[in-house]
């Protein structure tokens, strides 16, 4: 989906967050910010949904469990039973390491794969920068244009906090 | 001082040890000691004494004077085993549960302190105060164990088995005697009795300090204070759990046994820690900790529930792996099912509530956020946690010193309300000797506005 963005730039984080109090307190929605480097004390602003990826961890640590223990308990009880050590075949003491061992394989794996699906992170894809700087020393705060009715003072607001510039810029995930 | 939320009576409150605290403690104690008294007496007394005068007779009759290694395993256990345990012994494996479970705690609070200070850890300023209290049960600890030194010879068969008689034993009498034992025990409470009371010091001088730069000083000199603290920590511990706990079984063995005490201490410590703060937030004290101090202390009871199962597994899967009878039967001890030469088949219910209670209540109990930060969620958590470590403990114990005797009644929940009354009263006694927040403290700052993501 394609925004319509106005952006501040700022070259000071404590600028960006007095410039995210007062947008905040006059009722701007915050569409998002962009910095070199997390800036503590911006979350509260953002109002960003609780992640839910956590779940799908757990749901792919369960997973990598279960995987783990039919796996082996096919192998060693059923299809190749082994003789070591004169230990029995199906010995769950020796499963383990290797039911630990996959749960976080599964977890940490399917929890990444999960992120780059969600965030829109294919291969090759190329980066979509407000600024080239913003990996660098600028710090910018958006918002959205269309679901603003006073841009003038959200541009003041910008301007009396310090930032360095503001435009206008077409925005797409 | 100028602090953001926060007026300056909040940050230099102090806790009021009330009368109604008190009359709970030593209402806890009073009970303890009507349990432990009544068990005591209607023990039958005239046995116990018969075994405590023929103890050794007992020992020297059951054993040949030449013992093969291999005829260990056969043989079940030996001494306190092999004869009915006086009531003497009882109470003493009663209270050394007792004492070790509330000193874990404590050495885990105290190695909370040492460990943030040499990270250089913010976040926990506002609640440090409260494990510097739990540290101070250690010098009381130190005194109960003085006092079991006395009776090494009715709790460790090694200081009662005379020499000649059992070849394991006799090849580790360099280190199991009670001469060495006796001295070592004096290092290790001289290296944890200073290193609480240093910090403690440390920390308390920082509050009548002119100002943070002031202060500093102190800060610098309690991080190196911590920094050898760890060090001397981390080998007196190990070699403490060997001689206090694992020579209840002398033929045993496992290198790893410091590295499992360690894990329980440190959980349990956090587990304390955690509901000694709700109490303190309930009772109106320490406004300024917040849901995410909680929440970190929670994260780490989580860890190290974690990290307990995981020693617990290596130690296990190493010695199952290996079968080799001197360190199989400790296992085969607490795990024997229905085989009565050793401990009479149903220990395993208590080696299986162990592993539940310590690892699968908590990990999952614990693994989301919320459950965290939810008092309604972590209260009952941590308390069957606590549970687990006492069990933990117990299974230590109790089949080393009493074999197939053992057994939970009055008498160990006696001393277990003994030892909870005692340590209450000394952590409520040190939490009112000085402010519940650190004045001058470089970190304060950052621990006041202390946010692991609320939003």
């Amino acid at each position: 989906m394609k925004r319509n963005l106005l952006i501040g730039k700022y070259w000071d984080p404590e600028a960006v967050l007095k410039g995210l109090d007062k947008l905040t307190s006059q009722g701007v929605h915050i569409f998002d910010v962009f910095s070199p480097f997390p800036i503590h004390g911006v979350d509260p602003y953002l109002k960003s949904k609780r992640t839910r990826l956590t779940v799908a961890s757990f749901i792919y640590g369960c997973l990598g469990f279960l995987t783990a223990v039919t796996m082996m308990s096919l192998i060693y009880g059923v299809v190749w039973p082994m003789n070591i050590g004169g230990k029995p075949a199906l010995a769950f003491p020796s499963f383990v390491p290797i039911t630990f061992e996959l749960t976080v394989l599964f977890a940490a794996h399917g929890l990444v794969i999960t992120f780059f699906i969600v965030g829109n992170y294919w291969p090759g894809k190329r980066a979509r920068l407000l600024d080239i700087r913003q990996t660098d020393d600028v710090f910018i705060i958006a918002i959205d244009k269309d679901k603003l009715s006073d841009e003038s003072s959200v541009k003041a607001v910008f301007t009396d906090t310090g930032a360095y510039d503001i435009s206008e810029t077409e925005y797409e995930r | 001082m100028a602090h953001a939320h926060y007026t300056s009576e909040q940050l230099t409150e102090r806790f009021q040890f009330l009368g109604k605290y008190r009359t709970v403690i030593f209402g806890l104690i009073g009970v303890g000691l009507v349990l432990v008294l009544a068990s005591w007496l209607l023990t039958d007394g005239s046995e116990a004494t018969t075994h405590a005068a023929d103890g050794h007779a007992a020992i020297e009759s059951v054993h040949s004077p030449v013992q093969p290694v291999a005829d260990t395993h056969g043989e079940g256990d030996h001494g306190h085993a092999d004869h009915v345990p006086g009531v003497g012994t009882r109470m003493l494996t009663g209270t050394l549960i007792s004492l070790l479970f509330f000193f874990t705690i404590s050495m885990g609070a105290l190695f909370f302190l040492a460990v943030h200070q040499v990270g250089n850890a913010g976040w926990q300023t506002a609640i440090r105060r409260v494990p510097e209290a739990m540290s101070l049960w250690v010098p009381v600890a130190g005194v109960v164990f003085l006092i079991l030194l006395f009776f090494l010879g009715d709790l460790y068969e090694w200081a009662i088995i005379p020499e000649g008689v059992d070849a394991i034993i006799d090849k580790k009498r360099a280190w199991l005697n009670e001469g060495s034992f006796w001295f070592r025990t004096f290092v290790y409470f001289t290296i944890w009795i200073g290193g609480a009371l240093v910090l403690r010091r440390l920390s308390v001088s920082q509050d009548s300090a002119a100002s943070v730069e002031d202060g500093v000083s102190f800060f610098r000199k309690s991080t190196g204070v911590a920094a050898g603290f760890i060090v001397l920590f981390a080998f007196s511990y190990s070699l403490f759990t060997f001689d206090w706990i694992k020579s209840l079984e002398p033929h045993w063995f496992s290198t790893i046994f410091g590295v499992y005490v360690f894990a329980g201490s440190f959980g349990s410590a956090m587990f304390t820690l955690g509901l000694l703060l709700t109490f303190l937030k309930r009772q109106g004290y320490m406004s300024y900790v917040n849901d995410s101090h909680i929440h970190d202390v929670y994260k780490f009871a989580f860890g190290f529930t974690v990290f307990w199962a995981y020693i617990w597994v290596s130690q296990y899967l190493l010695i199952w792996y290996s079968n080799i009878p001197e360190e199989g039967i400790y296992y085969v001890k607490r795990y024997s099912v229905g085989d009565p030469a050793y401990i009479g088949g149903s220990f395993n219910i208590v080696w299986i509530i162990n592993l539940l209670l310590c690892f699968l209540t908590p990990f999952l109990g614990l693994m989301t956020r919320n459950a965290k930060r939810m008092a309604k969620v972590y209260i009952p958590i941590s308390i069957l946690a606590l549970t687990g470590h006492y069990i933990d403990i117990f299974q230590m114990v109790q089949p080393g010193a009493l074999g197939k005797y053992w057994g939970f009644g009055m008498m160990e929940i006696g001393f277990f309300l003994i030892f909870a009354g005692l340590f209450l009263f000394v952590v409520f006694t040190a939490l009112t000797r000085a402010n519940l927040v650190p004045q001058r403290h470089p970190y304060l700052e950052e621990s006041l506005h202390h946010t692991t993501g609320d939003v």
